[in-house]
């Protein structure tokens, strides 16, 4: 536990030195990128995806996957937008909207648990299901669907575009959201019950472990998370859209592996996943300003993600084969007492 | 602890850095313009961004064309932000919302920066001039026209559309006017529409189960420059000679089947003109003019061009230094002249 907890400190260490070094390096090519005004207005173009990686990396230690919350992200939007163009007030519109995508997060959760199938499986089914519904509601409601809907107040389209005293809302959005993960995951029991989980399921079913809450939690975190997002966005562009989240998925996945969250269940912390949402957002944002097209962008993005999962992968097998070697010495040198092997 | 003291250091590098840059995003007198399509790697944008970048130095203006190759509200907010940040004069864009980016756009325009919309509109507040390839009446008849020629109005055959996406919104202006002629004018029975999303194998796919599906279909109109090519190969694949395919794309793209003479014509209007014409308006923007309803100005290329109001694009919106160029003609490619073009 205290190797492991080492380890996972320096990697976050290791992305902080990042974000620096890139924030330097790509003001050194475009001094106009190192202009902290600009710096810290800009995030509102990248921190929504983070509110959905902090659930998602829940998820994603607990051994599951959420591949449906693009789609729960374009369910709220149009069901906000059809309860606001029928006459409800935008805030109960967007109240609504939010209950649909944990609706949704639910029956994900309940399909998970009550087929045993693979959950990416499950969610790639789901997430054909819900892009459609919200499709299917935009046209029910007689939306033309290519406008979307718009004529929010303004009141509601400040929630993404506003600031407070520089700061923009989204940003602050952001804060409060990572600071309640954070509580979630390393405060609480069901936060330990969902790492341990992810680390070995087997042991946590015979440890007795509410494995169906765990579940239904994390799943239901994650969709209020895209639920959040969902809103956030509709207010960012000022409509809600059916399409919306269409594009959401990837990036949200690199966020959370590059925060050093394991594919495997068990391991990774919500700050990572905070780090790495301003290293992927500054990244993608500095190599803009260096004069690369979107499609070269793209391309060094999933570069960084190959790479990352690779050096993980890396030293994690160099750190194993350095325990073995010093454990073969100690075996092999004649000592009064055994050697200890894999005391953790 | 660790961590802790490293942030406190990022911290004091970023203030010190921050504190030696001072310079704001979009300041006047930049002669960079920004010139983006509603995604890249389309042969169309492509070529329209082509002619934006040759007559940035015909202007003396630095025209980048900037787009991303995935076309969605979000990134094309994201990047008109980046761009406005990093200081530009003028943003032409081809919008893939009426008001998605209207948040990002006024913004901009806030900060002193011109803002145009070609090929493809925001709502008119959004912006001070959209330039057009015509308005939606002009091109929804001029598709009904194209598919008139083989099959007359009094006839009652069945039609179908097929066009990228039910979220666009240019493509669904012409495809609702086209059926609004239809519906008052004709015949003809609009059987289905269906979506291709600007990917050429689904335009292939949906093409083939559409005429699957509908074998007595007569007409299939295509204002989409993914979808036509995609249709037209379809017909190819099923042998089919005795459907009317008509639409919207590039010449380039649709040489060969109309020289194997599996479509006989199809439109477009000249977007590498169309590119270049926005950089001069851009200009004439740049330069100081406000460009009124009414002002006509001549284009080098162009002759004499004027600014209409934006009602002939069905919108209330009305003011000062705000309108519509119309893009001059618009050309009918069949065998006899499609070798003239090259885009």
């Amino acid at each position: 536990m205290q190797n492991l907890k080492k380890y996972l400190f320096r990697w976050e260490g290791a992305l902080v030195v990042v974000l620096i070094a890139q924030i330097l390096i790509f003001g050194m090519l475009n001094p106009r990128f190192l202009n902290l005004d600009r710096l810290i207005s800009s995030s509102s173009d990248f921190v929504y995806l983070g509110i959905i990686a902090l659930p998602l990396a829940i998820v994603m230690m607990t051994g599951g996957i959420d591949i449906s919350i693009g789609s729960m992200v374009s369910l709220t939007a149009i069901v906000t937008g059809v309860c606001f163009s029928n006459g409800l007030n935008i805030w109960l519109a967007a109240f609504i909207g939010i209950l649909a995508a944990l609706v949704a997060g639910v029956i994900n959760a309940a399909l998970i648990l009550s087929t045993g199938a693979n959950p990416m499986v499950i969610t790639l089914g789901t997430q054909f299901l819900f892009a459609g519904m919200a499709i299917g509601i935009s046209g029910l409601a007689n939306v033309s669907a290519f406008e979307g809907i718009s004529g929010m107040p303004d009141s509601f389209v400040q929630i993404s575009n506003g600031d407070i005293a520089g700061i923009p809302n989204m940003l602050i959005i952001f804060a409060v959201i990572a600071g309640v993960f954070a509580f979630i995951l390393h405060g609480t029991t069901f936060g330990r019950q969902a790492r341990l989980l992810g680390a070995n399921p087997k042991a946590a079913t015979y440890a007795g472990f509410p494995i169906r809450r765990v579940t239904y939690l994390a799943y239901g975190l994650t969709a209020l998370g895209s639920g959040i997002t969902g809103v956030l966005m509709t207010s960012y562009v000022a409509s809600a859209r059916a399409d919306i989240g269409a594009q959401v998925l990837l990036p949200v996945l690199t966020l959370v592996v590059i925060g050093g969250v394991s594919m495997y269940g068990g391991e990774g912390t919500i700050v990572g996943v905070v780090i790495a949402t301003f290293v992927i957002g500054y990244l993608q944002q500095g190599l803009r300003f260096s004069g690369l097209s979107e499609s070269e962008v793209s391309v060094a993005t999933g570069a960084a993600l190959v790479l990352v999962a690779s050096l993980r992968w890396w030293t994690h097998h160099v750190a194993e084969r350095i325990k073995n070697q010093k454990v073969k010495k100690q075996a092999a040198t004649p000592r009064p007492q055994a050697a200890p092997v894999a005391s953790s | 602890m660790k961590i802790a003291s490293k942030l406190a250091a990022a911290a004091a590098v970023l203030a010190l850095t921050a504190a030696c840059s001072s310079t704001d995003g979009g300041e006047a007198g930049s002669n960079k313009v920004a010139f983006i399509p509603k995604l890249t790697g389309v042969g169309f944008f492509e070529s329209g961004g082509a002619g934006a970048v040759e007559a940035g130095k015909k202007y003396e203006l630095d025209v980048e064309y900037v787009g991303s190759p995935e076309g969605s509200v979000a990134k094309q907010v994201e990047l008109i932000n980046t761009q406005v940040q990093q200081g530009v004069g003028a943003i032409i864009v081809s919008s893939v919302s009426p008001d998605g980016l209207c948040q990002a756009l006024k913004k901009a325009m806030d900060q002193g920066v011109k803002v145009l919309t070609w090929d493809s509109d925001t709502n008119p507040e959004c912006r001070s001039h959209y330039i057009s390839q015509g308005t939606a009446d002009q091109l929804g008849s001029l598709l009904v026209e194209m598919g008139a020629e083989d099959y007359s109005k009094d006839e009652a055959v069945k039609v179908a559309f097929h066009y990228s996406s039910p979220t666009v919104t240019d493509q669904n202006q012409w495809a609702e006017v086209a059926k609004s002629i239809i519906g008052k004018e004709t015949k003809w029975e609009i059987v289905d529409t269906v979506f291709s999303e600007n990917q050429t194998e689904l335009a292939v796919q949906q093409a083939e189960a559409l005429l699957n599906a509908n074998p007595d279909l007569k007409i299939i109109f295509c204002p989409d420059a993914n979808a036509l090519p995609g249709t037209a190969q379809a017909l190819e694949n099923l042998g089919r000679k005795d459907v009317t395919v008509v639409g919207f794309s590039t010449p380039n793209v649709m040489a060969p089947y109309v020289e194997n003479g599996t479509i006989d014509r199809f439109a477009l209007w000249d977007v590498t003109k169309q590119g270049e014409l926005s950089v001069a308006v851009a200009k004439k923007l740049l330069d100081g003019e406000e460009l009124n309803v009414g002002d006509k100005f001549d284009v080098d290329g162009f002759g004499s061009v004027e600014v209409s109001p934006n009602s002939v694009q069905g919108y209330d919106y009305e003011a000062d230094g705000n309108g519509i160029i119309l893009m001059p003609e618009r050309v009918v490619f069949t065998a006899d002249n499609i070798k003239d073009f090259d885009f």
